[in-house]
C-alpha cells in the first residue's frame, strides 16, 4: 500500500528504493519500518506523511525545533497515543516486519517489546527493587531468585547496579535525579525489550547525569535498537548513529549522523543546525 | 495625604479583622463552654449546709446564680436531691435570705437506683430488720463502704449471668421448647439468680436528711456513696476519674438523667463502622469510573458536578429517602418475603442499623468520591505512562501504581466522611435511632450483628435528652458531657483527615525535581 | 560484558487482557451504578410525589396552607443566618486573605475548618439550651453588643494609630485576628456591666417590656435571632472557605499593578481584587443558602417550632427540614400528610441542588477566569 509522497519526503535522502551508498544498511536490517504516517490531535495535523527505517542495533536520533512531532512519532511508536482519544492516524508501522496496529496485536505485549524513558524520571513510590521488578511481575511465572538475577543484570546493565546495591529496599525517591533515570532505564531493560524509546532522557539532567545516560545509551547499543528523541544537537552528534530531522510536523532529512551534521544537503537542515551549534 | 493612606488602612480593613477575632472567641467559646461544664460535672462537688431565715435547714450542691427577676438581688440554685422526701431536687434560694451556710465533714451523698441522689447524714448501717437506732459516725462510714464493695461484686455477677446465661438460655427455649438440656440450665441459672437476689436483700442504712426526717434505705439500691466535704483534693481528682470512666462505660439509667452513654458510644461507631465498609468501596470505584475509565467528555464533567453538588443537599433529604426506599419499599418487602410471620409488627419494614448506616453512606458517598476523584487527578500522567510503557495493562497499572498512590486521598475522603456521619442526626431521626436501646446491637448469639435492631447514637442522645427529658435540669451536665466527647471524636477525625491531605501532599513534593 | 538473562515470557497475556477487559468493564458498570444510586435521590421524591400532583388527589389549597408557614421559617430562618454569617464570612475571608501573614494563614483555615466540623445537633443544643435562655436574660446586653462590638473594633483601630511604632510593628494588622479576641472579649464584660444600667436609663428599666409595648414585638425564647447566630456559626465557615479561596485566587499581578500606582491594600481590594474575585464570593454565599435552608437540627433545637408568620428577630418559627424530622416518621405512607412532607422534601432537594448548581458553573467559569489571567487558582 503505497501512499503520494510530499515533495518534501520526496526529498529526503533515504527511500526505500535508494542505494545503499548514502544510508548504508541493508533493508533487511531495519527495526521499525514507518511508511507514510500521518497524524492529528482533534483534527490538527501534528505529523504529516512521515517514512522512515530506523536500523536494529544502532542509535537514530530526531531532532527538530520544539513542537515538530518528534516526540508525537516517538509515542506512536509504542503506541501510547492509544489513551487519547482525540488522536487519530494513518499509515502503517511495522515492528519487524509486523503492523503494530493490526487487531490481532495486543498493546500490552507491543510496550513490553518497545520499552520508553520519559523526560521527567518517573519511578514508582516503591522500592528500587521493586520498581525493576515491577515489570517482571506483571509477566509472572518467575522464581525468586531468577527475579533477583534479571533485577542485578538490569541494575548492572544500567551502570547503576554498583550506586544501589547496598540499598534496594530504600524508596526510589531517595535517589537522585540521574540516578533516577537510570533506575528507569534499568526497569525498561528488565522485561527484555527490542526497542528503547527515549524521549529527552537528559534534559531534566546535570551535565554529569547527561554524560552518564549517554555512555549508558551507547553501550545499550549492542542489546537493542534505541530511538532518541532530542533538542540538544550535541548530544545527537555524540550518541546516535543515524540521525532525522523533523520541522512541523515532516520529516526533512534523514541522513547517518556523521553526513548530516558535517554536510546536510538541504538548506534548512543546515540552518537548523548551525543556527543552534553556533 | 498619600502617606497617610499608606501607612493606614482605613476602618474596613480593622472590621475584617474584628470578624476573625469574633469568630475565633465564638468557637473558642464554644468549646470552652463544653469542656467546663461537661468535664465539671464528675467533679464530687462540697455539699453545703444553708440554714434560711424562716429557720429552715437545707443541704445541696450549689449549681448556679441568676440575678432576681424583679427585684434587686440574686438567687442561687441548689440540687438537694431527696426526691422521695421533698418531692423534688432542686431549690431556688434567694441569696439574701440565706443566714448561714457551713460544710460538714459528716455530709453524705447517696447515688441511689430510685429517686436519685440522697444529700444528709448517715445514722446507722446494718440487718433491715434489726437497724440499730445510733452508731458512731465513722463504724457507719465503714460498714457502708464494706457492704457497697460486696454489693458492687454480686451486681456484676448478676449482670454478667443475665447477659451471658439467661438471655441465650430463653431465646433457646424460645426456638425449641423441648430442649431439655436448655430448661435444666435455665433452672440451675435461675437458682443462682435467686441466691444473688437474696445476698443482696437484706441490709438497709438508716438516713437522716438535714432537717431532721428520718428514712430507711435499703443497701441493694445504692450504687455509690461519698462525703464530698471530708475529701481531699486527690481523692477528689480520683473520684472525678472513676466518674469520667462510669460515664464511657455504663448504660444511661433515670430517664437518661444519671449513668452513661456507653450504649450510644457503642451504637455510633458500630453505626459508622458499617457505613465506612459501604461507603469506601462504592465512592473508590465510583471515583475510578470517573476518573480512569469514563470517557473525558461534557457528560462526564456533568456527573461530577452533579456529584460534588449532591454534598450539598440537606441531610434530612437522605433521611426521607432512606426512610421512603430503604425502610417502607425494601424493608417491607423483605418483611413480607421472609418475615411475615412475625407481621405486623415489622422487623426491616422499621429504621434499624442497617438502614442507618445505608443512608449515611449514600449521605457520604459525595465526600468520598470527591476526595478519591482528587487524589487520582493529582497523580502524575508520568506514572501511568511508566506502567504503560512497561507492558502494564490499564486494570495492572490502576491497581499496582495508581490505586496506590491514591490510597492517602481516599482516607482523607473516609475520615471527613466518618466525621460527617458521626455527627448527622437529622437522616436518623428518620431511619433507626431508639431513645433507649436496652440491647446493644451485637451479642453471642447468631448472626452476632443484629443489623434489623434499633440502636442509640450520640448526636441524637444529645437531642433527646436535652429536648424530650422529664428533668432536663438534671439531665443537663450529661448532655454537656456528651457533646464534648461527640466534639472530640470529630475533631480528632477532623485534624487526622488535614494531616493526612498535608502529609500526602507534601510526600509528593519530596520526589526529587532536578 | 554481563550476559543477558534469558527473559522466557510466559505467554499469559491472552488471559491478562480478558481479565482487564472484564474489570474494565464491571468498573465501569459499578461506577455508573453507584453515580446512578446517588442520583436515585430526585428521582424517587419526583416518583412519590408526581402522580398524586397529577391525579388531583390533593387538595392545593391544603397544600398551601401547609407548606406556606413552613416555607416561610426555611427563609426566615435562613435569611437570619445569613445577615450573621455573610459579614463575618467575608470580612474573615479578606482578613486571611489580603492581610494575614501566610504561616498564620496556614494555621486559620483548618482551625475555620475545625469550626464547620461542629455536628449540627451540639450548635443547636447549646443554642436552644444555653444561649436562648440567658439572651433572653441578658437581652438588651446582647443588642448593645451587637453595635458595641463593631464600634469597639474601631476604636482599636483609633488607639492604634496613636501608639508608638514599636508597639504598632508587635501588634500589626496582620495579626489583628488574633490580638484583637482579648479585646473584644474585654469589650463584652464591659457592655454586660453597662447594660443593666443602659437599659433603665433608656427603655425603662426592661427592654422585654419596652419592646412589647412600643413596638408590639413579643419575644419568645426560642427566636429567630437565635437560630441566627447559631446557624451563622455553622454555615460561616463554608461561606469562608470559598469566598477565601476566590480572593486568594486572584492573580496577584492584578494587586500588584494597583499597589503600584499607590493604592492601599484596602483600596486594591476594593477596586481590583474584590470585582475580580466577586464570582466566587457569590458563589460562596450561594452554597452557604443551600446550607441554611437545609440545616435540620440546629432550627429544630434553636426555633420553638411554632408555625408562625412573622419577620421578627424574636419570634420563632418552624423550617421545612425540621417539619420532615418531626412529622414524617408519625406519617402513615401514603397519606396526605406523608405526600405534603415528600413534597416538602422535593422543595428542600431542589432549592439546594439548582443553588448548587448556579455556584459550581460561575465558581468553574470564575477558575477558566483565573487560568486565563495566569493566576494560580
Amino acid at each position: 500500500m503505497r501512499r503520494k509522497r510530499s515533495p518534501m519526503t520526496l526529498l529526503s535522502r533515504f527511500q526505500p528504493s535508494a542505494s545503499g551508498s548514502i544510508i548504508d544498511f541493508d533493508p533487511t536490517a531495519s527495526c521499525f519500518e514507518i511508511e507514510g504516517v500521518s497524524l492529528a490531535y482533534g483534527g490538527k495535523p501534528a505529523l504529516r506523511d512521515i517514512s522512515l527505517r530506523v536500523p536494529r542495533h544502532r542509535v537514530t536520533a530526531f531532532i527538530g525545533p520544539s513542537g515538530c512531532g518528534k516526540s508525537t512519532l516517538l509515542r506512536l511508536l509504542n503506541r501510547l497515543h492509544d489513551l487519547n482519544e482525540e488522536v487519530s492516524h494513518s499509515g502503517r508501522i511495522l515492528l519487524e516486519g509486523e503492523d503494530i496496529h493490526a487487531p490481532e496485536v495486543a498493546v500490552d505485549e507491543l510496550r513490553r517489546r518497545v520499552g520508553m524513558v520519559f523526560q521527567v524520571p518517573n519511578p514508582f513510590p516503591m522500592s528500587i527493587y521493586e520498581n525493576v521488578a515491577f515489570g517482571l511481575r506483571l509477566q509472572g511465572g518467575l522464581t525468586r531468585r531468577r527475579m533477583d538475577d534479571i533485577v542485578e543484570w538490569a541494575l548492572q546493565s544500567a551502570a547503576l547496579w554498583d550506586e544501589v546495591k547496598d540499598r534496594l529496599r530504600a524508596s526510589a525517591w531517595s535517589l537522585s535525579g540521574g540516578q533516577q533515570q537510570r533506575l528507569v532505564i534499568a526497569r525498561s531493560l528488565a522485561v527484555r525489550p527490542e526497542v528503547l524509546l527515549l524521549d529527552e532522557p537528559a534534559s531534566a539532567l546535570d551535565p554529569i547525569s547527561t554524560l552518564k545516560i549517554e555512555e549508558l545509551i551507547r553501550s545499550l547499543k549492542s542489546q537493542l535498537t534505541l530511538i532518541l528523541v532530542t533538542h540538544n544537537m550535541q548530544q545527537a552528534a555524540r550518541v546516535s548513529d543515524y540521525t532525522a530531522f523533523l520541522q512541523d510536523g515532516q520529516l526533512v532529512e534523514y541522513a547517518p549522523t556523521d553526513t548530516l551534521f558535517t554536510n546536510p544537503s538541504l538548506r534548512s537542515t543546515e540552518n537548523y543546525i548551525t543556527g543552534r551549534m553556533a | 495625604m498619600r502617606r497617610r493612606l499608606a501607612r493606614s488602612e482605613g476602618p474596613w480593613a480593622w472590621l475584617a479583622a474584628g470578624s476573625v477575632a469574633l469568630s475565633l472567641l465564638m468557637l473558642g467559646g464554644l468549646l470552652l463552654l463544653l469542656a467546663v461544664r461537661g468535664l465539671g460535672h464528675f467533679w464530687p462537688v462540697s455539699v453545703t449546709l444553708v440554714e434560711l431565715e424562716d429557720g429552715r435547714l437545707l443541704a445541696g450542691q450549689a449549681v448556679r446564680e441568676l440575678p432576681l427577676e424583679h427585684r434587686a438581688g440574686r438567687e442561687r440554685l441548689y440540687f438537694t436531691g431527696n426526691r422521695d422526701l421533698d418531692g423534688h431536687v432542686w431549690h431556688w434560694l434567694p441569696v439574701d435570705s440565706i443566714v448561714a451556710s457551713e460544710r460538714p465533714a459528716e455530709l453524705v451523698v447517696l447515688e441511689r437506683r430510685r429517686h436519685g441522689a440522697f444529700i444528709g447524714r448517715l445514722v446507722a448501717v446494718g440487718e433491715s430488720d434489726a437497724l440499730p437506732s445510733a452508731q458512731s459516725r465513722e463504724a457507719a462510714w465503714a460498714r457502708l463502704e464494706a457492704r457497697l464493695a460486696e454489693l458492687g461484686g454480686l451486681r456484676d455477677e448478676y449482670d454478667r449471668l443475665r447477659r451471658d446465661v439467661l438471655r441465650p438460655l430463653i431465646r433457646r427455649l424460645d426456638a425449641r421448647p423441648d430442649d431439655t438440656a436448655a430448661r435444666q440450665a435455665l433452672a440451675e441459672a435461675n437458682a443462682r439468680v435467686r441466691e444473688l437476689q437474696q445476698a443482696m436483700d437484706g441490709q438497709a442504712a438508716l438516713l437522716e436528711s438535714v432537717d431532721g426526717r428520718r428514712l430507711v434505705q435499703p443497701l441493694d439500691e445504692v450504687l455509690r456513696a461519698w462525703q464530698p466535704n471530708a475529701m481531699s483534693l486527690g481523692e477528689k481528682a480520683g473520684a472525678w476519674a472513676r466518674g469520667v470512666w462510669r460515664f464511657l462505660s455504663e448504660g444511661p439509667r433515670d430517664g437518661n438523667t444519671a449513668g452513661g452513654v456507653w450504649p450510644a458510644i457503642f451504637g455510633t461507631v458500630l453505626m459508622v463502622l458499617l457505613m465506612s465498609l459501604l461507603v469506601t468501596p462504592f465512592g473508590v470505584l465510583a471515583a475510578v469510573y470517573l476518573n480512569e475509565v469514563a470517557h473525558q467528555g461534557r457528560l462526564t464533567n456533568l456527573v461530577r458536578i452533579a456529584v460534588r453538588n449532591l454534598a450539598g443537599v440537606p441531610s434530612i433529604v437522605y433521611g426521607v429517602f432512606g426512610l421512603g426506599v430503604f425502610v417502607y419499599g425494601i424493608g417491607g418487602t423483605l418483611d413480607d418475603w421472609f418475615f411475615s410471620d412475625a407481621l405486623p409488627s415489622p422487623t426491616f419494614g422499621t429504621g434499624g442499623l442497617l438502614w442507618a448506616s445505608l443512608t449515611l453512606a449514600l449521605l457520604t458517598l459525595p465526600v468520598v468520591i470527591v476526595a478519591t476523584e482528587e487524589g487520582l487527578a493529582r497523580i502524575p500522567v508520568q506514572q501511568r505512562e511508566g506502567a504503560l510503557a512497561l507492558g502494564a495493562t490499564r486494570l495492572e497499572t490502576l491497581t499496582r501504581v495508581v490505586l496506590p498512590m491514591a490510597v492517602p486521598a481516599m482516607l482523607t475522603g473516609v475520615i471527613l466522611a466518618v466525621a460527617r456521619a458521626a455527627g448527622e442526626v437529622a437522616p436518623l431521626m428518620l431511619v433507626g435511632v431508639a431513645k433507649l436501646a436496652p440491647q446493644i446491637p451485637v451479642d453471642g448469639e447468631f448472626p452476632f450483628i443484629h443489623l434489623d435492631r434499633k440502636f442509640m447514637h450520640l448526636g441524637y442522645h444529645i437531642f433527646d435528652t436535652a429536648f424530650h427529658g422529664n428533668d432536663v435540669q438534671a439531665a443537663l451536665p450529661l448532655v454537656y458531657a456528651t457533646a464534648l466527647l461527640l466534639v472530640m471524636v470529630i475533631l480528632v477525625l477532623n485534624l487526622t483527615a488535614i494531616f493526612l491531605r498535608h502529609y500526602f501532599r507534601s510526600r509528593h513534593g519530596v520526589q526529587p525535581r532536578p | 560484558m554481563i550476559e543477558p538473562p534469558n527473559l522466557a515470557s510466559a505467554p499469559r497475556s491472552p488471559w491478562r487482557r480478558r481479565f482487564d477487559r472484564l474489570a474494565t468493564g464491571l468498573i465501569a458498570a459499578g461506577g455508573i451504578g453507584v453515580i446512578v444510586a446517588v442520583m436515585a435521590i430526585g428521582a424517587f421524591l419526583v416518583v412519590e410525589v408526581l402522580p398524586v400532583l397529577l391525579a388531583g388527589r390533593l387538595d392545593m389549597e391544603r397544600v398551601r396552607v401547609a407548606l406556606t408557614p413552613m416555607a416561610w421559617g426555611t427563609l426566615k430562618a435562613a435569611l437570619w443566618a445569613m445577615l450573621f454569617a455573610v459579614p463575618l464570612a467575608l470580612g474573615a475571608a479578606i482578613h486571611s486573605a489580603l492581610f494575614m501573614t501566610q504561616r498564620l494563614r496556614s494555621r486559620m483555615k483548618p482551625t475555620l475548618e475545625m469550626m464547620e466540623a461542629m455536628p449540627g445537633v451540639v450548635v443547636g443544643f447549646v443554642a436552644g439550651l444555653v444561649m436562648a435562655p440567658w439572651v433572653e436574660r441578658h437581652l438588651a446586653g446582647v443588642l448593645t453588643l451587637m453595635l458595641a462590638l463593631p464600634l469597639g473594633v474601631l476604636l482599636a483601630a483609633g488607639l492604634w494609630r496613636r501608639l508608638p511604632s514599636g508597639w504598632r510593628r508587635g501588634l500589626s494588622l496582620a495579626r489583628a485576628g488574633l490580638w484583637l479576641v482579648p479585646w473584644l472579649l474585654l469589650l463584652a464584660l464591659v457592655t454586660f456591666a453597662l447594660a443593666p444600667w443602659l437599659e433603665g436609663l433608656l427603655f425603662g428599666g426592661d427592654l422585654r417590656v419596652w419592646l412589647d409595648r412600643e413596638l408590639g414585638l413579643d419575644y419568645s425564647t426560642r427566636n429567630a435571632m437565635i437560630v441566627g447566630v447559631a446557624m451563622g456559626f455553622a454555615v460561616m465557615p463554608s461561606i469562608y472557605a470559598l469566598a477565601e479561596d476566590a480572593l486568594s485566587g486572584v492573580p496577584s499581578r492584578l494587586g500588584e499593578g494597583a499597589h503600584a500606582l499607590g493604592a492601599t491594600r484596602w483600596q486594591t481590594l476594593w477596586r481590583v481584587v474584590l470585582p475580580a474575585a466577586s464570582p466566587g464570593i457569590f458563589a460562596a454565599v450561594m452554597i452557604g443558602t443551600g446550607r441554611a435552608v437545609g440545616e435540620t437540627m440546629i432550627v429544630l433545637m434553636a426555633s420553638g417550632n411554632a408555625a408562625l408568620m412573622s419577620l421578627s428577630p424574636f419570634e420563632g418559627m418552624r423550617s421545612m427540614a425540621a417539619g420532615i424530622a418531626v412529622e414524617l416518621p408519625e406519617a402513615v405512607p401514603g397519606s396526605e400528610a406523608y405526600v405534603l412532607l415528600m413534597l416538602a422534601a422535593l422543595l428542600l432537594f431542589l432549592f439546594t441542588f439548582l443553588v448548587n448548581t448556579l455556584a459550581e458553573v460561575v465558581r468553574s467559569r470564575l477558575r477558566r477566569r483565573y487560568r486565563w489571567l495566569g493566576g494560580a487558582a
